[in-house]
C-alpha cells in the first residue's frame, strides 16, 4: 500500500515511508545522474585542449557515464509518469538538519584551526556536535571533547611527530 | 629438483634473517598496531603505513620491512572488523565483507560474523604466504606476460564486473564505478599535462585517496548514523565468545569456498594493479553465483564473508610478489611499502628473487608475515570483542569522536586543510549516493583503479602509435580478457533488463492498489 506516505516532512523519527521504489522517488533519483552530467561538463570545460593520449581515457569513461546517466534519468522519468506518488525512504527533517549542521561545523574546522589552534578547534567541534546530537550530561559534554582533543594532539604531535 | 633446492635455501636464509627477539617483538607490535589501525574507521592500510613509515628510519631494512609488512596485513584483518560492526570498511578491500557482515550485526550476530571473518582471513593469508614461499619465482614469470593493453583491460574489467555481480541495480553500480574512474583521472597525466584540476594545486597529484575514502565510507555513514541513537541496540549485539567460535566453525564449514576464494585472491593479487578490492568483489560474486543460497547474499550470509575475507587476505600475498618482482604496487598500501623499500635502499625487481645476497630479505619478509598470522588472529579477536562493546556507545558520543578522527586523518596525510574540505565533500556525495541506492564502494574502486588504467592506456598509445587499438586483439591473453569483458557487459545488460521488468511490475501493482484503495 502507498497510503502511509507523508509528504510534509513531519514523519516520525526513523519512520520508513512506504514506497514502490525503495531507493527513492523518481525526482530524488535524478540528483546523482544529473550531478554526474554536470560534473562531466565541468570536467571537459577544464580538460579541453589536452592531447589525444591525455583525453582518450577520460573521454571513454565520460561517454559511458553520460549514456548510463541518460538511461537512469529516462527510466526514472518514465517511472514518475507511472507512479507519481512514489514514496521515499525518508529520515526525519531533524535528521537532515543535524546532518547539515555537522557538515557546516566540519567545514568551519579548517578556518578556526588557523585562528585559535588545533586543540581549541577540536574541543569546540566535539563539544558542539555532541550537544547538537542531544547529549545534555555536563560531565560528558566536558570530558569527551577534553580527552579527545588532548589525546589526538598528543598522539600526532608528540608520539607520531606529525605537526597539526 | 633444482627449483625446490633453490626455494629451500632461500627459506633457510629468510629464517636466519628474522629469527631474532627483536623481529618477533616487531611482529607483535606491528600486528597489534595494524589491527587497531584497521579497526579504526577511516584509517586505511596506506594511511597507517604512511604514518608509521617515519618511525622505521632508525631500523635496518629487514626490521623495517618486517614491521611494515605485518602492519599491512594486520590492517586488512582490522578493516573487516569495522566493516562488520560499523558498516565502515577500514579499506576498500573490506567493502564486500560489509555486504553480509553488517546485516549479521544488525541481526545481533556480530560475534559470529567476526569469527567467520578472522578465520577466513587467517586461512586465506596463511595459504597465500605458503604459496608465496614456494611459487614466487614461478609466479613472477607468469605476471611478466601481461603488457599495458592487458593491464588496462583488467583494471576496467574490475569495474565492469561490479555491474554484473555487485549487489543492487547494475546501472547504478556501473555509474558509481565509472564516476570513480572519472574522478580518479583528475591530476597530472602520464604525458605531463594538467587535467581537470579546476586550477587547484592540491589536485595536481590527483584526488588524494585517503580523504576521499574517509569521506565516502566514514563521514557519509556518520551523517546517516545521526538518525539512530545507537549503532545497534546493545542487547542485540551477539558478542559472546561462543558466537565467535560459532563463526569459526561456519568458516571451516565452507572449506570449499575458502579454498576457491584463496585461489582467486592469489591469482588476482599476482596481476599487477588489480588489488585486493577486485579480488574480494570477484570472489564474492563467484561465491554468490555458485552458492545454493545465492539469493541470501547481502542479507547476512556467512559464506559471503568467507569469500571476501579469504580472497582479500590471500591477495596481499600475490600483491607482495608483483611489488617485489616488478615494483608495481597493487594498492595504496603496497605503494607506501614500495616507498619504504626505496627509502631503505632496496631496489625492487627480479634481483630480489634471484640474487643470493638479497634472498634473506625477500624470504625473511615472507616468513615474517607467516609468523604474524597467529599473532594478528589473536589481536583481531581481542579488538573485535572490544569493538562489539563499542556498539552500545550512543551515537551522540560516537559521531563527534569519529568525525574528529576523520578530519585529523584526512589532514594528517599531507597537512593540507583542503583535504578536510575534500573529505566532507565526498562524505556528502556518499550520503546522497547511499540514500538513492548507489554504491560508494564502487566509486572507491574506480578511484583506485583510474590512475593505473590511465597509465596503462597512455603506455599502450605510446608503444603502439596510431594502431594502438589493435594492441587489444593482438595477443591471446588480451583476447581472453576482452571475452570476459563482453561477458560481463552482457550479464550487466541482462541483469538490468530483469530488474527493470521486476520494478515496472511492482510499480504498476502498487499504483493500481493505491488507486483502487487496497
Amino acid at each position: 500500500m502507498v497510503t502511509q506516505q507523508q509528504t510534509d516532512g513531519n514523519e516520525k523519527e526513523g519512520a520508513v515511508v512506504s514506497t514502490g521504489n525503495k531507493a527513492g522517488t523518481p525526482w530524488v533519483q535524478l540528483i546523482v545522474p544529473g550531478g554526474v552530467i554536470a560534473f562531466v561538463g565541468a570536467y571537459f570545460l577544464q580538460a579541453q585542449g589536452l592531447s589525444f593520449a591525455a583525453l582518450l581515457f577520460p573521454a571513454t569513461i565520460a561517454v559511458t557515464l553520460m549514456l548510463i546517466s541518460i538511461v537512469v534519468i529516462s527510466a526514472n522519468v518514465r517511472a514518475g509518469a507511472v507512479a507519481q506518488k512514489g514514496g521515499v525512504q525518508a529520515g526525519a527533517v531533524s535528521h537532515y538538519l543535524k546532518a547539515g549542521i555537522l557538515v557546516v561545523l566540519a567545514l568551519a574546522v579548517p578556518v578556526a584551526w588557523s585562528t585559535i589552534g588545533v586543540l581549541l578547534t577540536l574541543w569546540f567541534f566535539v563539544f558542539f556536535v555532541t550537544l547538537i546530537l542531544g547529549e545534555r550530561r555536563l560531565l560528558l559534554l566536558i570530558l569527551v571533547p577534553t580527552l579527545l582533543a588532548g589525546g589526538i594532539v598528543y598522539l600526532f604531535e608528540r608520539v607520531l611527530r606529525i605537526p597539526l | 629438483m633444482e627449483y625446490l633446492s633453490f626455494v629451500a635455501d632461500a627459506i633457510s636464509q629468510g629464517w636466519g634473517a628474522v629469527a631474532g627477539f627483536r623481529q618477533f617483538g616487531l611482529i607483535l607490535l606491528g600486528g597489534l598496531v595494524g589491527v587497531v589501525a584497521g579497526s579504526t574507521p577511516g584509517i586505511s592500510s596506506g594511511m597507517a603505513l604512511a604514518i608509521l613509515l617515519p618511525i622505521t628510519f632508525p631500523m635496518s631494512s629487514t626490521d623495517a620491512l618486517v614491521f611494515l609488512a605485518t602492519v599491512y596485513i594486520a590492517v586488512t584483518y582490522g578493516g573487516s572488523l569495522t566493516a562488520i560492526i560499523l558498516n565502515t570498511p577500514g579499506a576498500p578491500e573490506n567493502s564486500a565483507t560489509a555486504f553480509d557482515g553488517y546485516p549479521m550485526t544488525q541481526r545481533g550476530e556480530a560475534g559470529r560474523a567476526l569469527g567467520v571473518a578472522i578465520t577466513s582471513s587467517f586461512a586465506g593469508g596463511l595459504l597465500a604466504y605458503i604459496f608465496m614461499l614456494v611459487g614466487m619465482p614461478m609466479a613472477a614469470r607468469f605476471a611478466a606476460i601481461l603488457g599495458p593493453p592487458e593491464l588496462f583491460l583488467i583494471t576496467i574489467l574490475g569495474v565492469m564486473m561490479l555491474g554484473a555481480m555487485g549487489q543492487g541495480s547494475p546501472l547504478k553500480l556501473l555509474l558509481s564505478g565509472f564516476l570513480g574512474l572519472l574522478i580518479g583521472t583528475i591530476g597530472i597525466v602520464p604525458t605531463g599535462e594538467w587535467r581537470a584540476t579546476f586550477d587547484l594545486i592540491y589536485l595536481a597529484e590527483g584526488v588524494p585517496i585517503v580523504p576521499a575514502m574517509i569521506g565516502l565510507f566514514v563521514f557519509s555513514e556518520l551523517l546517516d548514523l545521526i538518525r539512530r541513537p545507537y549503532v545497534t541496540e546493545a542487547e542485540r549485539v551477539g558478542g559472546s565468545l561462543g558466537s565467535v567460535f560459532q563463526g569459526v566453525r561456519d568458516a571451516i564449514g565452507h572449506f570449499g569456498v575458502l579454498l576457491r576464494s584463496t585461489g582467486i585472491g592469489i591469482v588476482v593479487g599476482l596481476i599487477p594493479g588489480a588489488g585486493a578490492t577486485l579480488a574480494a568483489f570477484t570472489s564474492y560474486g563467484i561465491a554468490r553465483q555458485r552458492s545454493k543460497n545465492g539469493e541470501s547474499f547481502g542479507t547476512g550470509n556467512p559464506e559471503g564473508i568467507v569469500a571476501a575475507e579469504s580472497a582479500n587476505n590471500a591477495c596481499s600475498g600475490g600483491s607482495l610478489i608483483t611489488m617485489l618482482a616488478f615494483g608495481i604496487p597493487g594498492s595504496v598500501a603496497t605503494a607506501v611499502l614500495l616507498g619504504a623499500l626505496t627509502m631503505h635502499g632496496v631496489q625492487v625487481g627480479p634481483r630480489l628473487l634471484t640474487d643470493p645476497s638479497l634472498l634473506g630479505l625477500t624470504y625473511g619478509l615472507i616468513i615474517a608475515v607467516i609468523l604474524a598470522q597467529p599473532v594478528i588472529l589473536l589481536n583481531a579477536a581481542l579488538v573485535g570483542a572490544g569493538l562489539m562493546r563499542s556498539l552500545a556507545v550512543p551515537t551522540r558520543v560516537l559521531i563527534p569522536i569519529l568525525a574528529a578522527l576523520s578530519m585529523i586523518g584526512s589532514f594528517g596525510v599531507r597537512n593540507a586543510s583542503f583535504d578536510i574540505y575534500l573529505m566532507v565533500a565526498f562524505g556528502v556525495l556518499g550520503f546522497v549516493m547511499k540514500k538513492t541506492g548507489y554504491s560508494v564502494a564502487a566509486v572507491t574502486l574506480g578511484l583506485v583503479l583510474a590512475p593505473i588504467a590511465d597509465n596503462e592506456l597512455v603506455r599502450t598509445v605510446q608503444l603502439y602509435g596510431d594502431n594502438w587499438y589493435e594492441a587489444f586483439v593482438r595477443r591471446p591473453v588480451s583476447i581472453v580478457i576482452l571475452g570476459l569483458f563482453l561477458l560481463s557487459a552482457f550479464a550487466t545488460v541482462r541483469k538490468a533488463l530483469t530488474e527493470r521488468r521486476t520494478n515496472l511490475g511492482t510499480t504498476q501493482a502498487d499504483t493500481s492498489r493505491s488507486t483502487y484503495g487496497d
